[in-house]
């Protein structure tokens, strides 16, 4: 089948600036920190200087002296309160972790905290901090997966060694399409731990009523509903207890989201014992010792094709660091179903492992597994392009097209590709490059010590499988966004060694049992696990929309926004529906007592799902209201319409009958609501093509970025501006991660990069002027058309950075090559200088 | 210390950081504070006309000086043209680095009112945003350098 892809127009609606943003530039955005109540008490948490260490004793006497000390908790007071361990997604491939909010007998990370201590005065916190001793022994540290696959140390003696998951992706027979392929790469690649490093960090403030035993949490989190509900199955009190808000919030990037945190629940309890507000705001140390991280991914991987440059088979063996893994651990089997991405590979051997470490527990960080597998398969497309002697981009192209065309809804990569070359005039940045290569190779380093170098990558993944291959699980690879939601095959944890790991009972978000759907579901029936009637699935999300009697209406969403603009593309939704002006509409969120139900900000859902809620809401609405005015005006209810903030004849859109609050004034109607809970039919995910152009300094082993260009497919765009700047963020972020960004322990387990200065995310002067594109396809299964867009320019630019740098090492003859990341001007220098000194001037056989 | 043109005063602990103090006494939240060791920005006001990270200020150190905050920008209901410029090219998405980022690009536009976009880059160099990749953060300061040289206002402020 094929179908023509239209560029649809920006809304005419869509206001020039967003609606949110003149509280956020006069001071007025509301963030955690900023609130303060009466007498609020700060916490401040005693955290372990060890990797790995026995715990002995916990000492306060000497902080007890202090006038601002007011009370302590240990791990020991958190059992004898009956508090839960922190909870875990109850995915069945994740090994069950038994770590508590306050380390119990032993601590497994340095920064985990042991001990907790409430302070009158904000100042005192840390000067407390230091008093309380703890007395340690440390044991052996497991800081690498080598050493955790040798067992060096258990981490978790029930586990008794320290796999926790292992997965796979399989089809056809790759051994033997690589035996008799025309060409064959093998390359060693890898992804560094990497933070989220959101500029706010974490915060929370709890006030406890003890009348209602009843706690007012306000928390620096993407699922305020997530967050109640864990609150409530860790401190075993029903979910009505807990009434959690977030306002704005200062980006979040995956670290806020699902991950356990142990604070919020500490705050609870102090909160409750002391009758006193309870506030904690991390510091940036904080947020980098504990603050879930994301990738530390590594991969062999063999590619294969023909001799006519197809794609014959993948062999790819992941491993992952999940240090001590947290509340989710579904980003390495991420990794393996999103690898294949737009190819359509017949013959695949992908397999993942992980293994829990002595670090802070990895957590979805913008992308989710994403990044990873984008990253894993277009560096060796890009070696194998080259080792079939294609230009990568002819390469891209031979590979990403099918016979029939797209499917309907699914992004076209060869037009993707073909608007790439036009809209970033490849043919001047070759010509860019051979210049910059002559002028090197001419005039020699002294003179001129500039390379070029061009990279592209593809993301998405190809979402309709041909019928023929007989996949056994289809979809699951939903490629362009960081999808929480992927199901396929698993083992369970551990692989053949070892138990799966206690599993305990009550630790479903909401307590209401896992409902995980097993791997032959079809993608619409795939939910989140602990999805059940109360707790909704990933795919799900709520809406209710509401008119009152002054003719305005009220979108209340369950998603979270904290810097995506969904009040205003919400608002621009619901105002399109209901033919409301846009200044009319207000958009509410993060409120568990204003919204019981809801899912949250996360893995690109918001436009898509909260959108396709927001539109269904929308439309029962109208549908009533559309009633109520037949009923008032006389007017058939078929023949009317709503527009221009009243009803109108469908037929004479322009003459306004009644206004809105006309109505509902007649009916004597103070308020008229309709609500949604919406569930997709399947996964939708932006696509793109990326292409990088950057120059190298050879003598410094320095890299800048000149030149970045996305094609993307967002499906339809509700607000561009907003859409482009997910995309300028998101390749920013992969920017930071591909050449800068690096979290470092030594072996003892110390992380090396707690600050900014040592953890260096993008300034201004290291990021290029990032240039968008659209060639979009409407989504068929959301009702905006929307796709998810928050991650793909994270997913692409990654391979896009180092397969230009790769680009201009290869001019250079020595067969220097980096394909672990961040590529610092350390390690680029490292392998121009290995390189020179080993095998001067010959080309590697690689 | 008079801040946003109002005289005011207090007494803190010695060890009392100015952006605490902006905070905490004054009540003037939208100064952020997102590293607490200088690198990040979120935590630039104006001291005597120049930009200083409020962290790295005790606020016994701004005795007497005139200080100027996110919230000494817009005249009422009208917007600061840097404040419109940022809205007007989406020039942030969360905004907690926003009111830092203000107070560098309207520095760097009374030093400088015509800005190359490398002179930019170099202004707002020192406040961190993890969320626009600075694309429409540099397009919002040049924007606000063209409005505020037309309109000759708001440059010769603060």
């Amino acid at each position: 089948m094929t179908m023509s892809v239209t560029t649809p127009k920006q809304r005419e609606d869509a206001p020039e600036g967003r609606v949110e943003d003149r509280r956020l530039l006069t001071g007025k955005g509301r963030y955690v920190d900023d609130l303060k109540l009466e007498g609020q008490a700060y916490m401040g948490m005693v955290r372990s200087p060890y990797a790995h260490a026995k715990i002995n004793s916990i000492d306060f006497s000497k902080a007890r002296e202090s006038p601002d000390f007011i009370a302590s908790l240990t791990g020991e007071d958190l059992l004898k309160e009956g508090v839960q361990p922190l909870s875990q997604n109850p995915w069945p491939f994740q090994k069950r972790a038994k770590r508590y909010h306050l380390a119990v007998g032993k601590a497994r990370f340095a920064g985990e905290p042991v001990a907790a201590i409430l302070v009158r005065d904000k100042n005192s916190v840390e000067d407390l901090i230091d008093l309380v001793e703890v007395d340690y022994d440390s044991l052996p540290v497991v800081t690498t997966i080598e050493e955790s696959k040798q067992n060096k140390a258990i981490i978790y003696e029930d586990w008794g060694n320290n796999a926790s998951l292992t997965s796979e992706v399989k089809k056809g027979d790759a051994e033997k399409a690589i035996a008799s392929a025309a060409f064959v790469i093998h390359a060693r690649e890898g992804i560094a731990r990497q933070g989220a490093a959101p500029i706010e960090p974490h915060a929370v403030l709890v006030e406890y009523d003890s009348k209602q035993d009843s706690y007012d949490v306000w928390a620096t989190v993407q699922s305020v509903h997530g967050t109640r509900d864990k609150l409530a199955s860790e401190l075993k009190k029903p979910k009505e207890k807990f009434h959690v808000r977030v306002m704005d919030m200062g980006g979040g990037f995956g670290s806020k989201g699902a991950q356990s945190y142990p604070e919020a629940p500490l705050a609870c309890i102090f909160a409750r014992r002391t009758g006193l507000p309870v506030k904690w705001t991390a510091t940036r140390s904080e947020e980098f010792l504990e603050a879930a991280s994301g990738r530390d991914e590594y991969c062999d991987i063999t590619l294969a094709c023909d001799k006519n440059g197809r794609i014959v088979a993948v062999k790819a063996s992941v491993e992952c660091d999940l240090g001590v893994t947290g509340s989710q651990a579904h980003m390495p089997t991420m990794t393996i179903e999103t690898m294949p991405g737009p190819y359509r590979i017949p013959n695949q051997d992908i397999t993942v492992a992980a293994y829990v470490t002595n670090k802070m527990p990895i957590g979805p960080v913008r992308g989710a597994g994403g990044p990873e597998g984008c990253y894993f398969i277009e560096r060796a497309v890009d070696l194998l392009a080259r080792r079939a002697g294609l230009d990568p981009l002819e390469f891209r192209r031979r590979n990403v097209s099918r016979r029939e065309g797209p499917a309907e809804g699914e992004a076209d990569f060869r037009l993707l590709l073909d608007t790439l070359v036009k809209s970033s005039h490849y043919e001047e940045l070759s010509r860019w490059r051979s210049d910059l290569h002559s002028k090197f190779a001419q005039q020699g380093p002294s003179h001129s010590s500039l390379i070029g170098g061009l990279g592209v990558s593809v993301t998405g993944s190809d979402e309709s499988e041909d019928e023929e291959e007989g996949e056994d699980w289809s979809g699951a690879s939903s490629g362009g966004g960081g999808a929480d939601g992927g199901s396929k095959p698993w083992q369970p944890g551990g692989g053949s060694s070892g138990g799966a790991g206690e599993r305990w009972a009550g630790q479903t978000p909401g307590g209401s049992g896992a409902a995980w759907q097993s791997s032959g579901d079809s993608p619409e029936r795939r939910t989140w696990p602990g999805a059940s009637e109360e707790t909704l699935g990933f795919m799900s999300e709520t809406a209710r929309v509401t008119l009152d009697k002054e003719g305005k209406v009220t979108v209340y969403t369950g998603s979270s926004p904290h810097g995506q603009g969904e009040e205003t593309t919400f608002a621009q939704l619901a105002s399109e529906e209901l033919g409301v002006p846009l200044k009319d509409v207000t958009v509410v969120w993060g409120d568990t007592t204003l919204i019981p139900r809801g899912i949250g900000t996360f893995g690109s859902r918001s436009a898509a799902t909260g959108g396709s809620a927001v539109i269904d809401a929308s439309r029962k609405l109208k549908a009533q209201l559309v009633v109520r005015a037949s009923e008032a005006l006389g007017v058939d209810a078929k023949s009317l319409d709503m527009r221009g903030g009243g009803f109108v004849r469908a037929s004479q859109p322009d003459a306004v009958l009644a206004t809105l609050n006309d109505v509902l004034v007649k009916q004597r109607a103070d308020e008229v609501s309709a609500s949604s809970v919406f569930t997709l039919s399947g996964l939708s995910y932006s696509s793109g093509v990326h292409l990088c152009a950057l120059t190298l300094d050879v003598e410094l082993g320095k890299v800048k970025i000149v030149k970045y260009f996305v094609v993307e497919d967002c499906g339809r765009m509700i607000n561009k501006a907003i859409v482009e700047g997910q995309l300028h963020g998101g390749v920013l972020h992969a920017v930071g991660g591909a050449l800068f960004e690096r979290l470092a322990y030594d072996e003892e387990g110390n992380l090396l990069s707690s600050t900014f200065m040592d953890y260096n995310i993008p300034t201004a002067l290291d990021s290029p002027e990032v240039q968008v594109f659209h060639e979009t396809t409407p989504s068929t299964v959301t009702l905006d058309g929307a796709k998810g867009v928050g991650e793909s320019g994270t997913n692409g630019a990654y391979a896009a950075v180092i397969n230009a740098l790769n680009d201009a090492l290869s001019q250079l003859g020595t067969g220097a090559e980096v394909n672990m990341v961040p590529a610092t001007p350390d390690a680029v220098f490292r392998a121009l200088n290995a390189k020179r000194a080993k095998t001067p001037a010959a080309r590697d056989s690689s | 210390m008079k801040v946003n043109g109002k005289q005011v005063g207090g007494t803190v602990e010695p060890r009392t950081l100015l952006v605490n103090f902006i905070r905490d006494d004054l009540g003037l939240t939208g100064t952020h504070v997102g590293c607490d060791t200088g690198h990040c920005g979120a935590c630039t006001v104006m001291v005597d006309g120049r930009t200083v990270k409020s962290c790295m200020v005790l606020a016994v150190q701004a005795r007497g000086a005139e200080i100027l905050t996110v919230e000494g920008l817009a005249q009422g209901d009208k917007l600061h043209p840097i404040q419109e410029a940022f809205w007007k090219n989406h020039g942030l998405q969360c905004g907690f680095c926003t009111p830092g980022l203000l107070m560098s690009g309207l520095y760097l536009l009374q030093r400088n009112p015509d800005p190359t976009d490398e002179e930019i880059r170099r202004g707002i160099e020192g406040n961190l945003c993890r969320c626009t990749g600075y694309v429409n953060v540099v397009k919002s300061v040049r924007a606000a350098s063209k409005s505020m040289r037309k309109g000759g206002e708001g440059g010769a402020r603060a």
